[in-house]
């Protein structure tokens, strides 16, 4: 069994501070090994994508991490110096945003955006930037890159900046990609090629990758393992055919048959019921309670 | 968009110096002239005719540049008004440099630091600078800076006992391209007070305005973005977040320019620069009228060139509008 | 008690209690100008020109803040400076908001063609620096109190017309007004019973901001010498000081306070109107 390239234990994350902090994180344990996708998966306001913002250490300003470790190659990342933390960004850990539409400058050309992470943290020069630049357009499968490269976001389809962004992440040949929602405000026919596409890459460069989502179906397709995240706790997790297959928290369960399924299309879907989610919150608050009392 | 506006401004000159009660020739002229001279001026000026048609006559020679002769000074007010309008861009060029170099550095300074002391420092400093008009920061600037601490003199554009030689109008920028390093000093000295007091408003104008852009900037995902490749903060903020946010602080700074430029009015009084500002007051003194009619248009016209370079200017910075 | 709510909602709101009172001590000055027992503030004496205020040496216990190169004594100058200010701050700034509101709702409501020829003049207006303008008219016309109120309303209406025009743009699709309309008012009462009142409060703070610029704006006229002759003002002490400025920096740094401390006063009334009268930021 290969060593962990992620272990995050008993991460806690609040926003605010003192009498009014509010936790979003509450003692989230995760292990991400060298090479496979983990899926973290999760309705809206369930602390998925802070788990991905706490990692790479982008969470907004008024959020703290409040206990817990994230040993990244076996360095507590909430140890290190603020500089060393970022000097991992872009080199060893990457990003992959939801809105393609947004995360690209909307007044700088592709190429700026590209060659300004190759120049200024990967070390290249100019000319080898541009060269590569091109290279990774082709191997994101954007078919005319030398005139992407001339071009401003608001030029692109969604899908394309999504490669852009995409090329970008695999740029610097990380360990680890952080991909938040990345196929979420896409198309469902564009959705399907993006995933193929982080999937053939991951498998080429070996990376591992975080794969947050809302959509069980895409976790599927993609993900080796899978941890299901509800009211900033790891409710499950393990491979993904045994948790979609045989889930064992009634929360998994409930949100497998709220998916819709391509096979049985005339199934229905079955909302997560009310009284479930609302046990799980309770629950969540009353171990807030105890540990602010202990 | 800029023509009829032109037209208005004409009119709105035409009608200005015709409220002047009396007759205008007899205020041109000084007492010895005969019934004939004036009846020769009336005509010249076209001043027996009726009133429609003594405005097209009006459009017919402005339009063709001809601005009459000045009646304090007896030269062509357009000859007169070329000869100083150099030094009154001079000045509102220099004014436009410092606000945006302040403004710019006030807003990246208090987003840069935001929530710790800087922040308040210098929201402090831009509320005080937007509070007050340039006129009494030229006041207050003498009494601080040249009064209590005598470091700038207060009035003119060089020493009188300077004799350099210059051969355009524009004295700054001449010595500063000849290399002549120490008539640039000295130019400089003499403009510091003037574009400053010129400058605050518009500096906390731009300063005001660009932060609260930049702030949004920050909260966007393409800054994230850039947060991600690894950069560091002053480089996301300069690069990623700076670029977005002046879209807005350039169209207002254009708007804002124009009121700058209109300051130079005063300015030019309150420092005895020789600028148009300052011909001005000569021509209201004297109620010089083709002078002070002639400074109305050209203030007029480089207001209306001044907004149509920031229609050019946002079109430039802004790919999304360039393509359209 | 009354009293004690008076209280909390004044300190609840420094800016305006203390632009209020600022603004109100001005005025009390500018009133009370005749009762106080001060010199004549035109009485000139060649034996006390330029003397200097009494903290410095050199001063003469009968001219509290020394006096200026006339030797006309600088405190009574002062007190009665602030008459014409007065007076110059309320009719200029009445008369652009008058202006300048009627504009501005007959144009944001109308909209259409007479919109479209009252924003064309607007804009016209603004084209030219505002002070060159003022210089002008007051040249044209011949110095004196009343011109400089005239200038003023000539620069000031446009401010008023375009704020004034901007929200009733908005107004005008309101339920309110579409109620009006089917109700069958005329066109002048929904203007004036309608929207009038929605933009008292915006006017209020415009009119607080005009006076400033009403003062700046005199003395500057009164500096060049166009304001009136027959009165003290601050704007001809600045001018007397300002060729005097090496020898008795006192007398322009009077003036200068006086009208820095009155502009800062009406901005602070104006920012405090905003935040007392806006019914969406005082929630």
């Amino acid at each position: 069994m290969s060593k962990a390239l992620l272990q995050v234990s008993d991460l806690g994350v609040e926003i605010g501070t003192g009498k009014h902090a509010t936790r979003i994180l509450r003692g989230v344990n995760l292990e991400i090994k060298p090479g496979e996708i983990r899926g973290l998966v999760g309705e809206s306001g369930g602390g998925k994508t802070m788990v991905g913002k706490a990692i790479t250490g982008l969470l907004p300003s008024s959020a703290v991490v409040s206990s817990g470790r994230i040993l990244f190659q076996e360095q507590n990342l909430l140890e290190l110096p603020a500089k060393n933390r970022r000097l991992l960004l872009g080199t060893k850990i990457a990003m992959i945003l939801q809105q393609p539409s947004t995360a690209l400058n909307p007044v700088l050309r592709i190429e700026n955006q590209i060659t300004d992470v190759l120049t200024r943290r990967l070390g290249y020069d100019r000319k080898s930037a541009r060269d590569y630049a091109l290279e990774l357009l082709s191997m994101v499968h954007i078919r005319a890159p030398e005139r992407v490269l001339r071009q401003y976001p608001h030029e692109l389809s969604g899908g394309m900046c999504q490669r852009v962004v995409i090329a970008i992440a695999f740029a610097g040949k990380p360990s680890l990609i952080v991909a938040d929602e990345p196929t979420t405000a896409l198309d469902v026919t564009v959705q399907f090629e993006i995933l193929k596409l982080i999937k053939e890459l991951q498998a080429k460069t070996g990376t591992a990758v975080l794969f947050v989502t809302h959509d069980l179906g895409v976790v599927a397709k993609i993900c080796d393992v899978v941890s299901v995240i509800f009211a900033g706790r790891i409710l499950e997790q393990g491979r993904t055919e045994d948790v979609i297959g045989r889930p064992a928290h009634p929360y998994t369960q409930a949100l497998i048959a709220a998916s819709p399924r391509l096979d049985r299309p005339d199934a229905g879907l079955q909302p997560v019921p009310g009284e479930l989610t609302a046990s799980l919150w309770n629950d969540a608050v009353a171990s807030d309670l105890e540990q602010s009392h202990a | 968009m800029a023509l009829p506006t032109l037209l208005g401004v004409m009119v709105v000159v035409f009608v200005l110096i015709r409220v002047v009660p009396g007759d205008p020739i007899s205020m041109m002229i000084s007492g010895e002239a005969s019934p004939d001279d004036i009846a020769k001026l009336r005509e010249a000026y076209g001043l027996d005719r009726s009133i429609p048609v003594q405005f097209l006559y009006f459009l017919k020679t402005v339009s063709t540049g001809h601005l009459g002769t000045s009646i304090s000074l007896h030269q062509d007010v357009l000859e007169l008004i070329m000869g100083r309008l150099p030094a009154t861009l001079e000045l509102a060029i220099l004014a436009l440099f410092f606000a945006t170099v302040l403004g710019v550095s006030f807003a990246l300074t208090s987003v840069y630091w935001r929530g710790r002391w800087p922040e308040v420092a210098v929201d402090a400093a831009n509320a005080l600078a937007l509070a007050l008009p340039e006129f009494l920061w030229a006041l207050l600037l003498i009494l601080l800076l040249s009064v209590s601490i005598p470091l700038f003199p207060i009035s003119g554009r060089t020493d009188p006992s300077n004799a350099a030689v210059f051969h355009t109008q524009f004295y700054l920028f001449e010595s500063l391209f000849t290399a002549r390093f120490s008539d640039f000093a000295e130019i400089l000295r003499h403009m510091f007070l003037p574009a400053i007091s010129l400058a605050l408003p518009l500096t906390a104008v731009i300063g005001r305005v660009l932060k609260s852009s930049l702030l949004d900037a920050i909260n966007q995902d393409y800054v994230l973005l850039a947060r991600a490749k690894g950069f560091s903060p002053l480089y996301v903020l300069l690069r990623h977040a700076l670029p977005n946010a002046l879209i807005p602080t350039i169209t207002i700074t254009g708007t804002q320019f124009t009121l700058l430029v209109g300051g130079t009015v005063l300015i030019e009084l309150i420092f005895a620069y020789p600028g148009i500002g300052n011909m001005l007051f000569g021509a209201a003194i004297n109620r010089d009228l083709p002078l002070m009619q002639g400074i109305t248009i050209v203030f007029a016209v480089v207001f209306i060139l001044i907004n149509i370079c920031i229609d050019m200017s946002y079109a430039l910075i802004n790919p999304r509008v360039r393509l359209d | 008690m009354n009293l004690t709510r008076y209280v909390d909602t004044a300190f609840a709101n420094p800016k305006l209690l203390i632009g209020g009172l600022g603004l109100a001590i001005i005025a009390a000055i500018a009133l009370a100008a005749p009762l106080l027992p001060l010199q004549d503030p035109l009485d000139q004496s060649l034996f006390a020109q330029n003397l200097p205020p009494f903290w410095l040496p050199g001063h003469d216990a009968s001219y509290l803040l020394g006096t200026d190169s006339l030797g006309r004594d600088l405190l009574s100058r002062l007190v009665w400076g602030a008459r014409p200010v007065l007076i110059v701050m309320v009719l200029g700034a009445a008369l652009s908001g008058v202006v300048g509101v009627i504009v501005g709702l007959v144009s944001g409501y109308l909209g259409g063609g007479s919109d479209a020829v009252l924003s064309r003049i607007i804009e016209v207006f603004m084209a030219f620096p505002p002070m060159l303008l003022a210089i002008v008219l007051v040249a044209v016309v011949g110095p004196g109190l009343y011109a400089v109120v005239i200038s003023i309303a000539l620069i000031g209406w446009t401010r008023f017309a375009r704020v004034v025009r901007a929200e009733v743009l908005v107004l005008r699709e309101q339920d309110f007004i579409t109620a009006a309309h089917l109700l069958g008012y005329r066109w002048f009462r929904i203007l004036f019973q309608e929207l009038l009142p929605n933009i008292i409060p915006m006017v209020l703070a415009l009119l607080a901001l005009e006076m400033g610029r009403a003062i700046v704006v005199e003395a500057i006229l009164a500096f060049i010498g166009f304001s009136t002759s027959d009165m003290a003002t601050w704007g001809g002490i600045l001018a007397d000081g300002r060729n005097y400025i090496y020898q008795a920096w006192w007398i322009m740094t009077l003036p200068i306070f006086a009208i820095t401390l009155s502009v800062l006063t009406l901005s602070l009334l104006a920012d405090g109107l905003r935040l007392a009268l806006d019914p969406v930021i005082r929630r």
